[in-house]
């Protein structure tokens, strides 16, 4: 009895003192989402000025909220990529700012994208990898892109119609995983991540 | 004065263990016939676990807000099995009162009893396993 447990107790020494390998993979896409939420920050907020130029207050805040809330997201991967033992490399954002509405239409193929693709498939890769951290990170803010999808389809329907006035002029930013809601519909707690309402950033 | 929203998180621990702990005895007891207070804290155990997963199953319905996105999906998987959870102890207790009452404990009927633990056993892990799942994998910040 007692040789066995020495034996169980050798086999897991052992085991607990593998190495565990480097998620290679996902390190990869934490770099290329913290490059797509930092560009998409800085775009946003240049389309959110470019929006007030034009008259589009209601569209501007959108930006505004949406900036705010790709910056979190952008904070939650590097923070996970550091836990990695990893540093993300210098860059510089680079896009382009055109008309209000091309801005929204711009926004919208980006975040259907962000949806469609590239978050899928960094999410598994994450779960492939064992990487709890980053499943996280990369399933809040896919959730978060889908509901800026719909707020950009519908800024869009409403600039078409010159109805902009009608879009929400507030916006609620969840400061955890970037949950964004228009003021009037938020809810008590996130409904991503149960962060209560009085921690929202109000846009 | 004291947040609702914790009695959820602070009463489902009590099913888990009380309903696995309970099976675990009954489980014993096949092997261990002489020791009758085994089964019977299995069945004591059983009536408990089910009180507590009413209490705990009202606390998730009247004292936790609604999610949506991944951990919706995921709140209503755990909300599934908390159904399927609560149904079958409360059907598991029944059963074994039922047999107690009417002196049915040593036939074949115990098999059926036993069946039902089982699956409440197994249902009250899966509601807890994405219970935890939606606390540590969507709640807990990075």
């Amino acid at each position: 009895m007692r040789n066995i447990l020495l034996l169980a107790f050798i086999s897991l020494l052992a085991f607990t003192g593998c190495k565990q390998t480097t998620p290679v993979k996902t390190i990869e896409n934490l770099k290329a989402g913290i490059k797509g939420e930092t560009t998409a920050s800085a775009k946003y907020n240049a389309f959110a000025q470019k929006a007030r130029e034009e008259g589009n207050d209601t569209i501007a805040k959108l930006f505004d909220a949406a900036s705010k809330s790709e910056s979190i997201h952008a904070a939650n991967h590097t923070k996970v990529l550091e836990e990695l033992g990893e540093k993300m490399d210098v860059f510089t954002p680079e896009f382009e700012v055109k008309t209000t509405a091309e801005n929204l239409q711009a926004a919208i193929d980006g975040e259907s994208y962000e949806v469609a693709t590239m978050y899928p498939q960094f999410i598994a890769d994450a779960q492939a990898e064992k990487v709890e951290k980053a499943v996280k990170s990369f399933t809040w803010a896919m959730d978060t892109e889908k509901k800026h999808l719909q707020f950009y389809t519908k800024a869009l329907e409403a600039l078409k119609l010159a109805s902009e006035k009608t879009l929400s002029f507030e916006y609620a930013v969840c400061p955890v995983c970037g949950n964004t809601y228009e003021k009037a519909s938020m809810d008590e707690n996130c409904a991503f991540c149960q962060t209560p309402k009085d921690k929202y950033i109000i846009i | 004065m004291f947040d609702t929203s914790h009695f959820h998180p602070m009463l489902v621990h009590f099913p888990i263990a009380l309903v696995i702990f309970g099976f675990l005895a009954e489980l014993a007891s096949l092997f261990f016939k002489k020791e009758a207070c085994l089964s019977r804290a299995g069945f004591y155990l059983l009536l408990l676990g089910t009180l507590s997963a009413l209490t705990a199953w009202s606390t998730g319905i009247f004292f936790t807000s609604e999610m949506s996105g991944s951990a919706g999906e995921i709140k209503e998987t755990h909300e599934i099995f908390a159904w399927l959870t609560l149904g079958s102890l409360i059907v598991a207790s029944v059963f074994r009162i039922l047999l107690q009452l009417r002196n049915k404990e040593s036939t074949n009927l115990k098999w059926v009893a036993f069946a039902l633990y089982a699956l409440a056993a197994i249902f009250v892990g899966i509601t807890g396993f994405y219970g935890g799942t939606l606390v540590y994998s969507y709640m807990m910040p990075l």
